[in-house]
């Protein structure tokens, strides 16, 4: 009787390990597909930048500080290595766009230019699916780091070495490429 | 043709080809039964890429169609419901159509609406047209819909019943002009050689393997009782004949008949006997399934679909904002129809709706003193 009772709470562990273990892995493997499509929609900012710097240069070529702001900034976000370090990146690099965007507002001709305002578009979608690709991968790191602090997802995250995620923060107020900017002259 | 005459005037095949056509039978529920499961793999489970905004080619209603598509085949007394109609006046609201919207609830669900002057001149998607063409035609452009309860409290049944008005022609709108527009867009098809078979069969499939089997439970062998049964169940003669006939034609050519009449028949039917509700069940369901064949573009509709709801339930449901004809566009936030057509609204996203429809209310108030 009692190895039956044995057997049937030795099976009841097992069962219970086995679903604790995929469920970890897969909240492991939709973060990791939530932080690729962020990694997607940076790089096609950081493509989108050269381009939008060339066309306002043509029209404010004297600001000259401006460009050399955004281009060490996406430089700097291009090559960061932690989450951390790629938040304050971004986020100063969406600064930077900012004084872009500051700097075309006093130039009605660039405005109007029809190529400025593709890329002014372009640039907003991007950040707007950055911001959503940011709060699903922050919702996933959520649930991934529920899972492996609660009990029993705390012993067989320990065992099986999974690890806490980082939250991805941005601040929200600097992105603003498609919003009215404030121009004082 | 003397040798022929005799063969088949012989009754001593009738067990092993009742046997093989009750076989047969659970070989093709078993087959539908896995059609149906790899429906619901494909469509569903596989589609897990995230969606930040929904299909902009349908609209919240048809979505919620597509959704609900396979599980549609209620009972008569729930054809309607409660729910899925304020969606629609929901989404006519929001669009424009509809010029207030006033919605309470205390033991039955009370509307009040107006429909605006210039509706025919917005442009919706037809779903919406055609609705509020049948609200007109029924009820005017104004008017107080009360939800229509049948037996039971709904509170206690848990069952809506849909408006008085509107359930005069929600279940042609819902269950055929749907059907009909999504068929039109190419979402589905229902013209799937699946559905005209089991169309065909599945209903005397269900009844008919049911009788054989009841009736052979009191008959030691053929007997009238089991023949009767058999031709109520036109399609599962044929086949019985067909595997009757086939085991003759073998016999004749030499194969051996104690082999055939070996098969042990009653141990067959006192497992599928005992089995038979649950292949019913799983019969009917693979059915609904089936029965919405959907195209490669209905399929990436509902791949979108549950990427969008996936996305809205990662990212904290309670925190994403309602977006509103009042409101402009905010990043994280999607109009209420959409939580509605998704099954994913909650109290709190009816509570801040109203809070926004309240808000509505007052700047029109003031606009108008």
């Amino acid at each position: 009787m009692i190895t039956i009772i044995v057997s049937i709470a030795l099976a009841v562990i097992i069962v219970a390990i086995i679903i604790i273990y995929n469920r970890v892995v897969t909240l492991v493997n939709r973060t990791k597909e939530a932080w690729a499509d962020i990694d997607v929609q940076l790089k096609r900012r950081y493509d989108l930048i050269p381009n939008l710097v060339s066309t306002v240069q043509g029209y404010a070529s004297h600001e000259k500080n401006v460009f050399e702001d955004v281009t060490n900034a996406r430089a700097v976000a291009m090559g960061a290595g932690s989450l951390a370090e790629k938040g304050h990146a971004e986020n100063t690099l969406a600064g930077a766009l900012k004084s872009v965007f500051a700097v075309a507002e006093a130039y009605p001709e660039l405005k109007a230019n029809q190529n400025f305002l593709a890329l002014q578009n372009e640039l907003t979608d991007t950040e707007d699916k950055i911001q959503s690709a940011r709060r699903f991968y922050n919702g996933n790191v959520r649930d991934l780091n529920t899972a492996i602090q609660v009990f029993p997802g705390n012993i067989i995250a320990g065992t099986f070495h999974f690890y806490k995620m980082e939250f991805f923060q941005l601040d929200e107020s600097e992105i603003s490429a498609g919003q009215p900017v404030e121009v004082k002259f | 043709m003397q040798t022929i005459i005799q063969i088949l005037s012989g009754n001593s095949l009738y067990t092993p080809a009742l046997t093989m056509t009750i076989l047969v039978i659970w070989v093709y529920v078993l087959y539908i039964a896995t059609r149906g499961w790899l429906v619901g793999k494909s469509y569903y489970q596989i589609a897990t890429v995230a969606q930040y905004e929904p299909p902009t080619n349908i609209s919240p209603i048809l979505a919620h169609y597509l959704l609900s598509f396979g599980s549609e085949s209620k009972v008569a007394s729930n054809l309607n419901n409660t729910n899925e109609q304020l969606l629609v006046l929901i989404y006519l609201y929001e669009h424009g159509l509809l010029s207030s919207l006033n919605i309470s609830e205390t033991d039955l669900v009370r509307v009040e609406y107006q429909i605006s002057d210039n509706y025919i001149s917005i442009p919706i998607a037809e779903e919406g047209k055609l609705f509020i063409n049948y609200l007109v035609k029924q009820a005017g452009l104004n008017g107080i819909l009360t939800e229509v309860r049948r037996g039971r409290d709904r509170r206690s049944s848990g069952v809506p019943n849909g408006f008085d008005v509107i359930n005069k022609f929600w279940p042609v709108y819902w269950y055929k002009d749907l059907k009909t527009i999504a068929n039109t867009q190419n979402i589905v098809n229902t013209k799937s050689k699946h559905y005209r078979f089991l169309q065909v069969f599945s209903p005397t499939l269900i009844f008919g393997s049911f009788f054989a089997v009841f009736a052979f439970m009191f008959s030691t062998i053929f007997t009238p009782l089991l023949f009767i049964g058999l031709l109520l169940i036109f399609p599962q003669v044929i086949l019985f004949s067909l595997i009757f006939f086939l085991l003759k034609i073998l016999i004749s050519l030499g194969f051996d008949t104690t082999v055939l009449q070996a098969i042990n028949l009653s141990g067959i039917l006192s497992i599928t006997f005992v089995s038979w509700f649950v292949w019913a069940f799983l019969l009917v369901i693979s059915t609904k399934k089936l029965y919405f064949q959907f195209t490669t573009t209905g399929k990436t509709i509902l791949q979108q679909l549950a990427g969008y709801k996936d996305y809205l339930k990662t990212v904290d449901l309670n925190r994403v904002d309602i977006e509103s004809k009042t409101a402009g566009s905010k990043i994280n936030s999607t109009t209420f129809p959409w939580l509605l057509a998704l099954d994913i609204a909650n109290y709190k996203h009816w509570q801040q709706w109203r809070g926004v429809m309240d808000q509505s209310t007052q700047s029109n108030s003031n606009l108008l003193s």
